[in-house]
């Protein structure tokens, strides 16, 4: 799956660490995210989406 | 360089708490269990005692166990993948080694399943963990 998290999260001038850390879990996960090397499980997304104030379609699109 | 969280700091530091004790007991009732068989080899304690080294081991496991379940989404994945290689190789080569003993080669001891286990799954979380490794 492709995603915007990371202009999300430039957007918010957030680092790959804080966002982690905001919803515990790793840097690591945060950046295999961002390269489309890994897709979050449904209660992940769902807390990027309510972090960011966005629909869970809004970041992730296939 | 890995940047840790807090939360996986914390979980480290409490996996490190439960594993060490769990090895220093280990250690120590191996070598209390050797020399009580070699003092004592024909008494009905001897298989009991024999096994004794395993319960502090259990304790490790427990301790791994809940390690893992700490773990964030990502690193369960990793592992569980590791898993399931490590499992294969294992199982195949040992069934394959099996063959070969039976045509004469040396018969390996079965207390070496562990630590073999341990070293492949060491060396398949390696190579798994670069598949991940979105850099």
């Amino acid at each position: 799956m492709e995603n915007n998290l990371r202009v999300l999260r430039a957007e918010r001038k957030m680092s790959q660490a804080e966002l982690a850390e905001a919803l515990g879990v790793s840097r690591q996960t945060i950046n295999t995210i961002e390269n489309g090397k890994y897709d979050p499980s449904l209660p992940l997304a769902f807390g990027m989406a309510g972090l960011f104030g966005k629909k869970i379609e809004e970041i992730f699109f296939p | 360089m890995v940047n840790l969280t807090e939360k996986e700091k914390k979980s480290g530091r409490q996996y490190r708490n439960e594993f060490l004790p769990a090895m220093v007991a280990y250690v120590a009732v191996l070598f209390a269990a050797k020399a009580l068989l070699k003092y004592y080899p024909d008494t009905i304690w001897d298989v009991p005692i024999a096994i004794s080294p395993s319960i502090p081991i259990i304790f490790g496991l427990f301790a791994m166990t809940r390690f893992i379940g700490r773990m964030d989404e990502l690193m369960k994945k990793i592992f569980t993948e590791t898993a399931a290689i490590t499992l294969m190789l294992v199982t195949m080569v040992a069934f394959s080694y099996g063959f070969l003993e039976n045509k004469g080669y040396p018969h390996l001891d079965l207390i070496w399943s562990f630590p073999i286990v341990c070293f492949v799954f060491g060396a398949v979380f390696f190579f798994v963990r670069r598949r991940y490794n979105g850099e």
